[in-house]
């Protein structure tokens, strides 16, 4: 089986390495990418061509915060679910941001899941925890 | 047959008595069309009346004194009144005919006919008067055409009396008319003829009595002259306070549309834009020629064209008072923002004639509400993007504080045995303990902010509220706090019913409603109730009163503070529930005000408007302005 790379967009140190954390507690030993800004993840997603040829036959995995410091996400999300070779990776919008509204526009861009990070730990690291064990069943196909 | 003849000096009199009634009466009739303002009219077709038929009788007395029998000649003075009360009656009837029928050629028609034969019939009745020795016969197709002339000459007094302006028109009509009532006169003689069964023996009486049928018509003559010259002095009074009048109203008129800073402008029933408009060029730069007919709608915005000629389409079906808002390209070629307000003024018969209208310049104000309205979304933004940019680090601090448990339970673990092993662990215990508190209360306080910002930007959608049963509902649901505290809610019945958003107005009660049994005194039986009062038509006052516990007066202002409490904090809370009211009730253009004594009770005035305001405020009426 090809192993599923967990691309993980998120500006904020601490929270990428809390998540991280939790996920490993849940078992997923799969390959983390981090990246700290939208202009990296995009070069790794997209190849330095910006075609995307360079995610083709990837299994990925993107955990994306919507606040990032140089664009916001859903930029990312449209250009992802906008590409022939990307639109089928799995998108996991993991953001501070409860607004309805918010909520709606990633989901009509075609975001998979919509997860608002709890600020209390326990909520946190129990809402992590389950989005790894959620991964762990998951599939995830191979980029066309 | 008696030779008769004519005094040529009282003929001269007696015509020039004719052209002078003439133009009393033209001048005093012209006041019976006056405008309204002027007074009753009434009185001007009494004075018109006296005017016409005393002075066509006066002429017509004199021409009897002009005419010289050569014989003694008496009047019989009861016959000579008749023939005077004829005269004014007929001109009388004949001017209210035409002021109550209006001025059509058909009522004037009338009106002359009943004039003229007025007159034919004073005049005959005044011939029956002469009382001389001898036979008064008349030849009769001379009769027919002294009456043909009577009525000719009234209907000609009565139309220029109605459709002639200006002085020299006027003295020209007084002419022509004058003359033809003389000649209407002399005709009337001319049918006459006198027969006497001996003549002679009265000739030297004859003399005296031309000498004395002389005075009498000077005497006659002079009085005329004096009561027609008082009604001309009358009348020219009259034109003076009326044109003074026109004057201070134009003055008064001019300082309007200064004072609303408007530019005025008038159209044709149409719309079509006629004649000299200095406002609109003053504005828009546009000549005469550019704004003549529709041309005006070339300096209007394109986006708002179409629109102004709908709205303006609807406004002259209905007869209503035009009130828009478009934009206009300035003489500098910017977009203006203005106000439009247009009243259409009606003529007689209540047809649209023209519309005044004035342009106000709204562009600052316009300029002002967007730059407000973009400053309380900036503040709005701002609020949600510093709370959820707040959050961001309260995760970490929380997560790692929570890390630092998971450590701690390691670290005892790794320091058993050792002697500050329990002090060490009392102070991370210490110190993990109150940074989670410090956290929690700092998300509560993000995200009360978030509520309220959220608020800021909620769409409201009005409905009708029956209040009494609205707040009968909102008071039930808090049944359990109630009953728990031994308080009574009562919900006046009458309550009225206003339009609001059912959701926003829930919140302000229900937030009220549990504030006030809340901080009830526990040493009294609580007691709280709901009141509502008019305040001018279109708000109403709802008054949330209670004997609670009160709040100091220096506390007033800051009890809608965010995050502020006031009095004894003994309840739970975290101070948003009346900022939140606040901000709803301003939302929708309401106030909240708060009456409280420390120890007696609180009262809370919500004062709400019965509708949401709507931009346009449309007036039932057209602008009752009658013209002439």
């Amino acid at each position: 089986m090809h192993p599923v790379s967990i691309v993980m967009i998120e500006d904020d140190e601490g929270h990428a390495r809390l998540i991280e954390r939790n996920i490993r507690r849940a078992g997923v030993n799969n390959e983390i990418v981090p990246f700290r800004n939208g202009t990296s993840a995009l070069d790794y997603l997209f190849g330095a061509d910006g075609t995307g040829e360079a995610s083709a036959r990837r299994h990925l995995l993107i955990l994306l915060d919507l606040n990032l410091p140089d664009m916001t996400g859903l930029d990312i999300l449209e250009k992802v679910k906008a590409n022939p070779h990307t639109r089928r990776s799995p998108v996991v919008v993991l953001t501070t941001t409860d607004d309805s509204r918010e909520i709606q526009r990633c989901y009509d861009l075609g975001a998979n899941v919509y997860i608002t990070k709890p600020v209390s730990y326990d909520g946190f690291a129990n809402a992590i925890r389950q989005l790894g064990l959620f991964f762990s069943v998951m599939q995830v196909p191979q980029n066309p | 047959m008696v030779h008769t003849g004519y005094n040529p000096a009282l003929v001269a009199l007696s015509i020039g008595l004719s052209i002078f009634a003439s133009y009393t009466a033209l001048d005093l009739g012209s006041r019976i069309r006056g405008p309204v303002a002027a007074g009753p009219r009434w009185p001007w077709i009494t004075g018109a009346a006296l005017a016409m038929g005393g002075g066509i009788w006066s002429m017509h007395f004199v021409g009897m004194l002009a005419f010289e029998t050569g014989m003694p000649t008496t009047y019989d003075i009861g016959l000579t009144l008749l023939s005077l009360a004829i005269a004014v009656a007929a001109t009388g009837a004949g001017f209210l005919w035409v002021e109550r029928t209006g001025e059509g050629l058909g009522s004037i028609l009338v009106a002359g006919v009943l004039m003229g034969l007025g007159v034919a019939g004073m005049h005959y009745t005044g011939m029956a008067a002469l009382r001389i020795p001898g036979d008064l016969s008349y030849n009769r197709p001379m009769v027919a055409l002294s009456v043909a002339i009577a009525v000719t000459a009234a209907t000609a007094a009565l139309w220029l009396s109605f459709h002639q302006h200006g002085v020299w028109q006027k003295l020209v009509a007084a002419c022509v008319m004058g003359v033809a009532v003389a000649g209407m006169h002399y005709t009337g003689m001319a049918a006459a003829t006198i027969t006497v069964d001996e003549g002679g023996p009265h000739a030297a009486h004859a003399m005296t009595s031309v000498q004395g049928q002389q005075n009498l018509a000077l005497y006659v003559a002079g009085a005329t002259f004096l009561i027609l010259f008082l009604a001309i002095l009358a009348s020219s009074l009259d034109q003076q306070r009326v044109q003074r009048e026109l004057l201070a109203s134009e003055a008064r008129f001019r300082a309007a549309v200064q004072a609303v800073r408007g530019v005025l402008w008038t159209n044709d029933a149409e719309g079509r834009m006629l004649g000299d408009q200095p406002g609109w060029s003053a504005i828009t730069g546009q000549t005469r020629a550019e704004y003549q007919g529709y041309g005006w709608a070339d300096a209007v915005h394109p986006d708002d064209v179409q629109a102004s000629i709908e709205s303006w389409n609807a406004t002259v079906r209905a007869r209503q008072t035009y009130v828009h808002e478009h934009r206009v390209r300035s003489r500098d070629g910017s977009w203006r923002h203005f106000a439009i307000r247009a009243i259409p003024v009606l003529d007689a018969r209540g047809a649209i004639r023209e519309w005044v209208g004035v342009h106000t310049d709204i562009t600052e104000q316009r300029q002002a509400e967007a730059d407000l309205r973009e400053s309380n979304e900036e503040i709005q933004r701002y609020a949600y993007i510093v709370s959820h940019d707040l959050r961001a680090p309260l995760v970490n601090v929380m997560g790692f504080t929570s890390e630092l448990e998971a450590t701690r339970t390691e670290i005892q673990a790794a320091l058993r045995g050792h002697p500050e092993a329990e002090r060490l662990d009392g102070d991370l215990a210490e110190a993990l303990g109150f940074i989670k508190a410090a956290v929690n209360r700092m998300e509560g306080l993000i995200a009360a902010i978030l509520k309220l910002s959220r608020e800021g930007r909620r769409q409201f959608s009005p409905e009708r509220l029956d209040m009494t049963n609205l707040l009968r509902d909102v008071a039930d649901a808090q049944r359990h706090q109630t009953e728990a505290t031994g308080a009574t809610v009562t919900i006046a019945p009458d309550l009225p019913t206003i339009v609001a958003d059912r959701v926003a107005v829930e919140q302000v009660f229900g937030n009220l409603l549990d504030n006030a049994v809340k901080y009830l005194d526990p040493g009294r039986p609580g007691r709280v109730t709901v009141t509502a009062t008019a305040v001018g038509d279109r708000r109403v006052c709802f008054s949330v009163a209670d004997n609670g516990r009160g709040i100091a007066a220096r506390d007033h202002a800051r009890v809608f503070e965010l995050f502020r409490r006031s009095g004894l904090q003994d309840r739970p809370g975290d101070g948003i529930g009346l900022a939140h009211v606040k901000a709803l009730v301003r939302s929708f253009g309401g106030r909240i005000e708060v009456r409280s004594e420390l120890g007696v009770g609180t009262t809370f005035d919500v004062t709400l408007p019965r509708a949401p305001a709507t931009a346009v405020q449309i007036d039932p009426e057209p602008a009752p302005i009658a013209a002439e």
